[in-house]
């Protein structure tokens, strides 16, 4: 990100600002990751033991395992190949840089109109929202399933948090029995793909620009260049950051127990892991501790866990900078502007990358959760939950005064940069619920009452200095003064919402079962006028194979229907949007030099906005045929209160306010299906697909509707012979709009006196419209994995109780019908890791 | 029980901040209505507004001052509103009018209500004062805009008062309804301000910290003689001839009461102007203007695109030592005239005192509203009016003694001073004494001239369709 920075700031003047807001914007966001609030107990409790059919879920889980024969060391790559109702919009951005989050997640099409900048589901981690930083860094290893909520219960229990679909993980309990040691390795190594560029060669770019006149006023400097060029002067640039990375990761875990105490320790260390751009690396450090203890009826367990993560950019920058180079300029780090004196001046981001410069960041994070649950008799139960969590990051970003973009400075008072931007963030969670089931004759009902608090406080603040005299004087305390043409950015964010939940099931005989729910939310995210927002969720099951018709068929193994109706919310605005706020007029003094500066209102407020209301329903089945499993469900959210802005009289002061005018419907077809069709005691082979047909609609006043039909799903398989195992899967899209930056001119740089894509040169694209390509089709063999599992026999020898030794590819092979350039502003990657699984 | 659900109630009133700061918050302190009210003079001064619009950038070429150079200020010349209204010009000038009334009427809410303290004895009252007046002063150019002459169609219904801020449009009223709103919110601003206003004592030697109000700078805010200066123009404009002069009058004790050296604002001595080429001196309220603003459009307008005055110029100064033709014209080669002195880089207001440092700054040239000539102007139209034509033409010998011209104090003594001559001359000085300052469209209008003298000195017919600037269509 750092040369991402240096070009801007040299493009635009006051592009550094506009970064930062941008970064602090994201920062914040992150942070203000929706609410989680219940003990899902209830769920819980129907989802498991003797209910399962009947109460077979609306929403598909993903085992750990599964999950782990898709990749051994990401978790979050394995989630989006292995759930194809998972959208990443920054993926192609972003490519494989290990340190960057992706702020455009879309589960389902729930939030296809992306109403805030940033948008993503919200993650459950031991029934505690978290931020999906800590999703993205938590050990595949201690996963014991995954849960993607897209409608139903769930979604109404997360009330104005729910409403663009919930990521909840479930991590492994302690494993009762005696101490059992256990060490993870992985060894991974990561190669850029950069095949879809296709950028212009040295002579193809000097034609060009010859062709466009660039040389009519001066043609010496083109013969000179055609001199370079025949003179072998053809450089590819986009080789020149990257490098074969590697990275080795450990982890060592301890668990034991008995019936009155478990307990699990893990240790993980991933230092300096390498990403494919030079430079670039992430370390993770993650201490972990679970403790469960139980007395008669009380059951309590605490989980602590400690993270440190660093990243370091690389010093090399942006890679799209890379592509923009022409290739006619020769490598050297001597240089710091690339064709010095012509019309087409580049910095070198060679010449950078030798300088002190850096972009580091440092997170720091504490967790706590506690569970207390006491059970009366049969009947009664309550249950208490109590979280903390306490991060703090910091980055650091230092710009040598060396740099090439101070070449045109005037005073040394302003060259040399040194930022520093924190975040912190405290999140407190309480709840309390009770619990009550009861069984009567062929009946089994039972209810609960709860309510949950969340408090979270977030905090961003950045702040610089300029005026260092030395390259290798790379901190703060060597500023000389402060940024004259960045203001301090800050902001504090706070959230406290209460909710309280009713809830009431009843089922018969194993065959049918109904649940009614409805919870309620006060929360200083909503405006004053509406603040109290209520949601509901009713729904109801038929085991239709319990029932008498069924008794003689043998056909069907299981086959059960369901269907939900429920609603969610989710706020998509902010304070300023519903309150009247000022802002200072900073650069705009009344009397000049007098310091007297005025302060103006924002933006004309919308006392009333509500949240975005979500009503979901969905009608789905759920069957078993012999070594079939099959799961197919339809869903429909009528989507309203969507932001829109809506046109006011002038006579008000203002034109525009928000309202809840837009509207969207979102709707398809989802299913997943695994066959074992192979089963003998040597070999079995099984057949996994799943795939979610989605179609979008959005109304926006006075806009023209706006529509987005896709198809995205999965193909893999899991084979084992003997000891041997080989899965694989495939991901891929149908008919999807895909954005074609390539094809966009309107990208900075996308100009003739910078290297251009081939593709952009020769069709370059004017209207927004034309870089949307429709019915795009894409694949991806997303992962490949073979894995041998040693014989007790033989690894009882190097004391070793269980030993097990995967390869597992990644992203290896990929074709997609547009045309366009993958892994933008850092290159995508194949992966390779070998892993090592013991237990001792 | 009580306080637990208020303190309940404040934990869900936990706001975000982010560079803005909330309403609730904001004026927790004193200050902030200052600011509030700083914030209200920096809208004015706009582009679309009082900085350019309503004077140099378009009300000019309706006055037929200047000879336009493009499509758009031939539009104003031609009074062709819907040309005017294809660039926005007249919605972006009505968004920023009642983008300022809004801010206004929500700060008039706060102050109103609120209890906090003080600490600057009179502060709360002269904040008060200035936004009750700028509220009529604003209202009162956009009447002047949008409705027809007052006296030819007093029920004519256009404009709305907005008096409170929200997504609410008060009904539109009729221009006697409007013209009496203003008269209200101007003398509810003289009673706040006409005992306690830094003015009435004039310039004090010491100087003001950051935030106070500072006699100094009161001219370039809504002062206590601005108020009455404005009721005067109102009271004109309206017909009372008799509340013109007396609140023209009561104006002009700034003058008689305050020393010389101690006043705000007063006629320059001819041979004394410096590089005050703006004649800030004269301005009973102007609008602070920062390089970029009107000096820059200045520089544009009559440097660059070198426009030119009109073809009536000469007519308009027929006496070479009149200061205003010597002070802010320029001859080109070909012998026609630009304004590019008036309100060019270098005309800078001298003997401010920067208030962070006490050092002495220059400031660049301001935005004038209103001015001490338009008051003598006032009260001599007002006396004429009023058959006591004699002492009428003692006010317009003070403005021209000023100006080095000698018109009625030679028509005096040659006894050929007659009410109509002084009419006559009244009008003459409108031609003078506004040139780039979007006066003259307003008096063409009042006087209801049905023939006009345009930019290439050929008659344009008025009427009341080319008086009245058409309503946006989305502005109620």
């Amino acid at each position: 990100m750092l040369f991402l920075k240096i070009y801007l700031v040299c493009t635009l003047r006051f592009s550094e600002i506009v970064l930062l807001d941008f970064r602090i914007l994201f920062y914040c966001l992150c942070c203000l990751f929706p609410a989680y609030s219940y003990s899902q107990k209830i769920i819980r409790e129907n989802t498991d033991e003797k209910n399962t059919l009947l109460c077979n879920r609306t929403d598909i889980e993903i085992s750990g395992d599964d999950l782990r024969r898709i990749s051994s060391i990401d978790l979050w790559a394995a989630i989006k190949l292995v759930a194809p109702s998972i959208i990443d919009n920054d993926e192609i951005y972003n490519g494989s840089n290990p340190n960057i989050l992706s702020s455009s997640i879309i589960i389902q099409g729930l939030n296809t109109s992306r109403q805030a900048t940033y948008s993503l589901p919200l993650f459950i981690l031991y029934n505690t929202r978290v931020d999906f930083q800590k999703i993205k860094d938590l050990d595949i290893n201690d996963v014991d399933k995954i849960i993607i909520h897209k409608n139903g219960l769930f979604l109404t229990y997360q009330g104005i948090q729910g409403g663009n679909g919930i990521i909840e993980i479930i991590t492994k309990k302690a494993e009762k029995g005696k101490l059992k040691v256990s060490y993870n390795l992985d060894l991974n190594l990561q190669i850029a793909d950069i095949s879809s560029y296709n950028l212009m060669s040295a002579s193809e770019k000097l034609e060009l620009e010859f062709q466009n006149n660039l040389y009519t006023s001066n043609p010496e400097s083109y013969n000179k260049r055609k001199q370079w060029i025949e003179s072998g002067a053809n450089t590819n640039w986009l080789k020149e950051p990257l490098q074969t990375a590697f990275a080795h990761r450990h982890k060592l875990n301890l668990e034991g127990g008995d019936e009155h105490v478990q307990y699990k320790f893990s240790a993980r260390f991933a230092p300096n892991s390498q990403g494919v751009m030079k430079g670039s690396n992430k370390s993770i450090l993650g201490l972990s501790s679970y403790i469960g203890y139980r007395y008669q009826n009380l059951f309590i367990n605490n989980t602590l866990s400690f993270d440190e993560i660093k990243g370091t950019a690389s010093p090399y920058g942006s890679f799209d900078y890379f592509s923009f180079l022409n290739p006619y300029y020769t490598n050297s780090i001597n240089e710091p502007t690339l064709g010095k004196g012509s019309f087409n001046e580049q910095i070198n981001p060679m010449y950078e990358a030798s300088l002190g410069s850096f972009d580091k960041t440092k997170l720091y994070d504490i967790y706590d959760n506690l569970n207390i649950k006491y059970e009366f008799d049969k009947k009664f139960s309550l249950d208490a939950r109590f979280s903390y969590q306490r991060k703090i990051d910091q980055e650091d970003i230092y710009i040598s005064p060396k740099s090439g973009i101070y070449n045109d400075a005037i005073s040394i008072d302003n060259v040399g940069q040194y930022d520093i931007l924190r975040n912190n963030k405290t999140t407190i969670e309480g709840a309390l619920s009770f619990n009550y089931n009861q069984n009567f004759g062929f009946s089994n009902f039972g209810g609960s009452i709860g309510t949950s608090l969340f408090s979270g406080k977030y905090n961003t603040e950045s702040f610089g200095g300029v005026g260092i005299t030395s390259d290798r004087m790379g901190y703060i305390s060597f500023t000389s003064q402060y940024n004259l043409n960045q203001t301090p950015i800050a902001s504090q964010t706070y959230e406290n919402t209460l909710s309280a939940y009713l809830s009431a099931y009843y089922s018969y005989d194993n065959r049918y079962a109904i649940n009614a729910s409805i919870n309620y939310n006060k929360s200083s995210l909503l405006a004053r006028n509406k603040r109290n927002a209520f949601f509901y969720s009713f729904d109801l099951r038929w085991n239709i194979l319990s029932e008498k018709f069924m008794s003689d068929q043998s056909f069907f193994d299981r086959l059960a229907l369901h269907a939900t109706i429920n609603t969610s919310g989710k706020v998509d605005f902010a304070t300023r949007d519903y309150s009247i706020t000022y802002a200072n007029n900073i650069g705009n003094e009344y009397i000049y030099n007098y310091l007297l500066i005025g302060t103006s209102i924002n933006q004309m407020p919308n006392s009333s906005l509500e949240w975005r209301k979500v009503l979901s329903r969905n009608i789905g089945l759920n069957a078993q045929i012999k070594a079939i499993n099959i799961y197919l469900n339809y869903y429909n959210n009528q989507i309203s209160n969507l932001l829109a802005y809506k046109e006011i009289p002038l006579a008000t002061g203002f034109s525009k306010t928000l309202s809840n005018d837009g509207k969207a419907n979102n709707s398809g077809i989802e299913y997943n299906i695994s066959a074992l069709v192979l089963n003998k005691p040597n070999l079995n082979i099984s057949i996994l697909s799943g795939g979610i047909y989605n179609y979008y609609k959005l109304q926006l006043p006075n806009e023209d509707k706006q529509s987005d039909r896709s198809f995205t799903g999965n193909l893999g398989w899991n084979m084992r012979y003997k000891q041997w195992s080989l899965n694989g899967m495939f991901k891929y899209t149908l008919n999807r709009d895909v954005y074609n930056y390539t094809l966009d001119k309107m990208i900075d740089h996308a100009n003739i006196m910078y290297n251009i894509d081939k593709r952009r040169a020769s069709e370059m694209k004017n209207s927004y419209e034309s870089f949307i390509e429709k019915d795009a089709k894409e694949i991806t063999l997303g992962s490949l994995q073979i894995g041998y599992d040693f014989d007790s026999s033989i690894s009882q020898k190097i004391f070793v109780n269980d030993l097990s030794v995967y390869l597992t590819g990644n992203n290896l092979w990929y074709k997609s019908s547009v045309d366009m350039q993958y892994g933008i502003y850092y290159p995508m990657a194949r992966s390779f890791t070998l892993s090592v699984r013991a237990t001792f | 029980m009580l306080l637990a659900f208020t303190s309940c109630n404040d934990w869900f009133d936990k706001d975000s901040e982010d560079g803005t700061i909330t309403n609730k918050k904001n004026f927790e302190n004193a200050e902030a209505f200052y600011q509030a009210l700083t914030g209200v003079y920096t809208q004015l001064r706009d582009q679309d507004a009082y900085g350019g619009t309503l004077n140099i950038s378009i009300l000019e070429f309706m006055g037929q001052n200047f000879k336009p150079q493009n499509s758009l200020t031939k539009a104003a010349a031609e009074f062709d509103y819907k040309t005017l209204e294809k660039e926005k010009v007249i919605s972006k000038l009505w968004l920023k009018m009642y983008s300022a009334i809004a801010q206004i009427n929500q700060v008039i809410e706060e102050i109103e209500k609120t209890d906090i303290l003080f600490k600057n004895k009179n502060q709360k009252e002269i904040i008060t004062g200035e936004l009750y007046a700028l509220r009529g002063m604003i209202h009162f150019d956009l009447l002047r805009l949008f409705h027809p002459n007052y006296k030819e169609e007093p029920n004519f219904v256009g404009i709305p008062y907005m008096t409170k801020f929200g997504i609410t449009v008060s009904k539109p009223q009729s221009s006697s309804e409007i013209i009496n709103l203003i008269i209200d919110d101007l003398n509810h601003a003289t009673n706040l301000l006409k005992d306690i206003d830094p003015i009435l004592n004039g310039q004090s030697l010491t100087s003001a910290s950051v935030g106070e109000i500072d006699s100094k700078l009161r001219t370039f805010q809504m002062n206590y003689y601005a108020v009455t200066a404005t009721l005067a123009r109102v009271y004109l404009y309206k017909g009372d001839h008799e509340n013109a002069f007396v609140n023209a009058d009561i104006c002009y004790n700034h003058i008689r009461d305050i020393d010389q050296k101690n006043q705000v604002f007063y006629f320059f001595n001819p041979s004394n102007i410096g590089s005050d080429y703006s004649f800030s001196r004269e301005h009973i309220f102007g609008l602070a203007s920062p390089p970029e603003g009107l000096t820059t459009l200045s520089e544009r307008l009559f440097e660059e695109q070198l426009v030119k005055v009109s073809n009536n110029f000469s007519n308009v100064y027929p006496f070479s030592s009149d200061t205003r033709f010597r002070t802010w014209f320029k001859k080109q080669d070909d012998d026609s005239y630009i304004m590019s002195q008036k309100f060019s880089r270098e005309a800078l207001l001298s003997g401010y005192i920067n208030s962070s440092n006490n050092a002495g700054i220059d400031l660049p040239v301001r935005i004038p509203i209103i001015k001490l000539g338009e008051i003598c102007l006032i009260a001599a139209e007002a006396l004429n009016e009023q058959n006591e034509t004699e002492k009428a033409a003692d006010w317009l010998i003070i403005m021209q003694n000023s100006k080095d011209i000698t018109v009625v104090k030679d028509q005096q003594a040659a006894g050929v001073l007659t009410q109509n001559s002084l009419r006559e001359e009244i009008r003459n000085e409108y031609y003078r004494e506004f040139y780039g300052e979007g006066q003259l469209f307003y008096f063409y209008k009042r006087m209801n001239d049905l023939t006009i003298m345009s930019y290439d000195k050929n008659p344009i017919p008025m009427n009341t369709v080319k008086y009245t600037m058409p309503i946006p269509s989305n502005g109620l």
